[in-house]
């Protein structure tokens, strides 16, 4: 056998030992449950409240679609999707307090990710993030303690969770933040401080270092400072030493995104879920003697996982490691083509403008109409497709199949007039003008045809 | 050892900021925030409020022509009265640029198109109608300065001496018009402290205002006014038709986006506007080229003498005239937005 071979066993004993052979404190996933379920309930309230059930799938009769998923629609009638929505915040109630949890766990899941695949344009790292937690919470016994199913049924009631569960959570945080610092390793982030420099010039009245600094030193502050952040963090937060004064820095990154960006829910659910590395003792040690969890027993039990969850598990993995590298193979700026930028944790990288018409043409007659997106699509739709080459071509066939059903034009083509702007710079074309957009086949064909950025840093 | 790895670290990043293009420690927040007091101070002092003071004026003045017409409809008095309600549109064009948010509703019961001109004529013959009451409870569509323009213009001298209930609903329909204005006039009163402290940056913030409505008027030239008749070849698409001056409209337009944008008005001490700030931000190159294409605009609108015809006889004027409002539109809509961070009308959606 060789070394190498020797090496992989090796770790894959060590891995199978410490991960699925061991057991530890279930304080954390319990914290993590409950702070998770009332942040996912809160934020499925806000949606409805916001009026965002509308917007979102019935502003218009079109819907942008991710590839693979095109049978995925909207229930028939608003009132349908409402209650959805509502339902979805039911259920993270539900978890939150653990009441029937492997079953709302599961209904979470179908529930929230189904609504996040209905419309492409509605696309936020977020709200993936939450289906990939969701995922990873449905396998995990998270409800044995501090539960209404512990306190229902008690033979259910357990100390101590598989170190699997914990450790799954923890890596999960992790990766996002290190792909995020790697997308940040960009000319456009490291040299030119963009877009930070053009946020940070319009938002001139809340930092404090903008008060302290110009804009243009801010930015680049801000710039090194969020790639270290991202680097780094989740060293300091698995390093024991480190972890208080990483969650100070958690805090205030988390804090000073969400009050200087419309971010959303994104950074209460990172600042929360960073809560998953402090563990047991740490807990205790916080409470002093008013700690709730009175954990009885051992906790160094030897257990078993199944073979299957082990390679679920090792999948799911494999492809969040695998989703945010597929950018490397291609020789581009993926700012400018977004080629496989959506699930690669690209968070707030760049700021984007972009305006598209179109043109539709009767192949036979050469009869043309002229397609001012804003007519058919609601502003989010329109605002995200101007710069997306994917949902340009995705509107473009749309075009071509209301002017062969409505208009009963037989070969309609279609162009765009498309200019874009990425980080500062001058407008230019991003989808050729001249190409037929009804003629492309497949995405790898749309992205090799784009014009490339004339102007790199 | 780990004290002079931290001093090597940062005097590698001040060694760094330092020699980057450009300095980093040119202008501040206060600088910013200062200029964009001065681009909306400037906007409101010597733009807004003189504009709405001489369109109140103007209409009040206007008053006795078309007093002088309901009393003698004679054809000098029909043809002065025409010219006036023209001049009166197109000035009312110049405070386009001016149309924030919040007062939407009270300019389209002031100008207000595609009017609902069989509704109107309806009205018009009902004596009931002819009343400021009637008129003020009625919707957009039924009154304002282009629909009196429309029952002036497409009405014969026979017609209007038939039906003198016409002329006075043209004369009520002013007199509710100088109302409107009035209003408009103490709003922007009121609201003088809160526009002129909105100097930030956000949707509600005046200079994100501004260059939204830049937009909304440039889409409006170019769908609305201009495509629209275009792709049909009907003139009666267009905003103006019977008076035949609807590309006097779009170049009243025009040149009070120039003026909004370099700030250039009359009796501005310091003519500060959008191109400063730009050129504040380093951004002066895109001020220029913005300022080059507008200058392409309302040249080529200038060529246009009448709409009308060279809609039916010279399409590819037109279109060429078309062609530069929407690459002017671009550069507003995606550069200068761009390079501004700004929100390009309301979506109230997160971001990450």
């Amino acid at each position: 056998m060789s070394w190498e071979l020797r090496l992989l066993l090796r770790t894959m004993t060590a891995i199978n030992q410490r991960l699925f052979n061991r057991t530890t404190a279930i304080t954390p996933l319990v914290f993590y449950r409950v702070v998770f379920g009332f942040l996912m309930m809160a934020s499925q309230i806000r949606f409805y409240l916001k009026g965002w059930v509308v917007d979102c799938f019935f502003g218009s009769n079109f819907q942008f679609k991710y590839q693979f998923f095109e049978w995925v629609q909207p229930l028939q009638s608003i009132s349908q999707m409402k209650l959805l929505v509502l339902l979805c915040a039911f259920f993270a109630f539900c978890i939150a307090l653990g009441f029937m949890y492997r079953l709302t766990s599961v209904l979470f899941l179908i529930s929230f990710t189904y609504l996040e695949l209905i419309e492409k344009a509605w696309y936020l790292n977020h709200y993936y993030f939450v289906s990939l937690v969701a995922f990873l919470l449905c396998l995990m016994p998270a409800h044995r303690y501090f539960s209404i199913d512990s306190w229902l049924w008690p033979k259910i009631k357990q100390f101590w969770v598989p170190v699997w569960t914990i450790t799954s959570l923890k890596v999960m945080m992790s990766l996002v933040y290190f792909f995020a610092a790697i997308a940040k390793i960009n000319p456009d982030w490291m040299l030119a401080n963009q877009p930070l420099k053009i946020w940070l010039t319009a938002q001139t009245e809340l930092p404090i270092l903008n008060v302290l600094f110009s804009p243009k030193l801010s930015a680049a502050l801000f710039s090194y400072g969020g790639f270290f952040y991202d680097f780094t963090i989740p060293f300091l937060l698995w390093n024991k030493k480190t972890r208080p004064y990483a969650f100070v820095l958690v805090v205030f990154f988390h804090v000073m995104t969400a009050v200087l960006f419309q971010i959303g829910m994104f950074p209460w659910i990172m600042l929360m879920g960073s809560l998953i590395f402090v563990s047991h003792e740490e807990w205790a040690k916080i409470f002093k003697g008013n700690f709730p969890f009175k954990i009885e027993g051992n906790l160094a039990i030897k257990t078993k996982t199944s073979f299957v969850l082990k390679g679920v598990l090792a999948l799911f993995f494999l492809l969040q490691i695998a989703l945010p590298l597929r950018k490397y193979f291609y020789n581009e700026n993926h700012l400018w083509t977004e080629r496989n930028y959506r699930f690669a944790w690209h968070v707030m990288l760049m700021e984007k403008n972009g305006y598209t018409e179109f043109t539709v043409i009767d192949s036979i007659t050469g009869r043309k109409w002229k397609e001012v997106p804003k007519k058919r699509l609601t502003e989010v739709q329109n605002k995200q497709m101007s710069f997306q080459p994917d949902m340009i071509w995705e509107y473009a066939l749309y075009l071509e199949r209301i002017y062969r059903e409505e208009k009963n034009v037989k070969d309609p083509i279609v162009y765009v007039y498309n200019r874009v702007s990425l980080n500062g710079r001058s407008s230019q074309e991003l989808v050729p003008a001249d190409m037929d957009l009804t003629k492309i086949k497949n995405h790898t064909e749309l992205y090799n045809n784009l014009v490339p950025l004339k102007e790199e840093r | 050892m780990r004290s002079s790895i931290i001093i090597s670290s940062c005097l590698v990043f001040l060694t760094y900021l330092v020699s980057c293009e450009g300095s980093y420690f040119d202008e501040g927040v206060v600088y910013l925030e200062s200029n964009r007091e001065r681009q909306i101070r400037n906007l409101y002092d010597n733009g807004m409020m003189p504009d709405i003071e001489r369109m109140s004026v103007a209409l009040n003045e206007s008053l006795p022509i078309f007093e002088t017409l309901k009393e003698l409809p004679t054809a000098g008095n029909l043809q002065q009265a025409q010219a006036k309600i023209k001049a009166l549109n197109i000035q009312w064009e110049a405070l386009e640029v001016y149309r924030f948010g919040s007062v939407k509703r009270k300019y389209e019961v002031i100008q207000f198109w595609p009017y609902n001109d069989v509704k109107a004529r309806l009205d018009a013959m009902d004596p009931s109608a002819v009343n400021f009451a009637y008129i003020e409870s009625q919707g957009s569509a039924v009154k304002g300065l282009l629909l009196n323009s429309f029952l002036l213009y497409s009405s014969s001298l026979t017609d209007l001496q038939e039906h003198p209930q016409y002329l006075a609903y043209v004369l009520v329909n002013l007199e509710s018009c100088i109302a409107e204005v009035t209003k408009l006039k103490e709003h922007w009163k009121q609201e003088e402290q809160n526009f002129k402290e909105a100097n930030s940056t956000g949707l509600d913030q005046s200079q994100d205002q501004q260059l939204n409505i830049y937009v909304n008027l440039l889409e409006s030239i170019k769908l609305v006014k201009l495509e629209e008749a275009l792709k049909v070849g009907d003139i009666l698409k267009l905003e103006a038709p019977y008076g035949d001056y609807s590309i006097e409209l779009i170049q009243m337009n025009l040149k009070s986006i120039q003026k909004s944008f370099n700030g250039d008005f009359s009796s501005a001490d310091f003519p500060y506007g959008f191109d400063d700030y730009l050129r504040g931000i380093n951004y002066g190159d895109l001020s220029e080229t913005i300022n080059e294409k507008m200058i392409e605009c309302i040249e080529k609108s200038n060529k246009i003498q009448s709409l009308n015809q060279t809609i039916l006889e010279d399409k590819e004027q037109v279109e060429g005239l078309v062609e530069s409002v929407t690459e002017l539109l671009v550069l507003i809509k995606v550069d200068a937005a761009n390079v501004l961070g700004t929100t390009i009308t309301f979506t109230d959606n997160d971001g990450d």
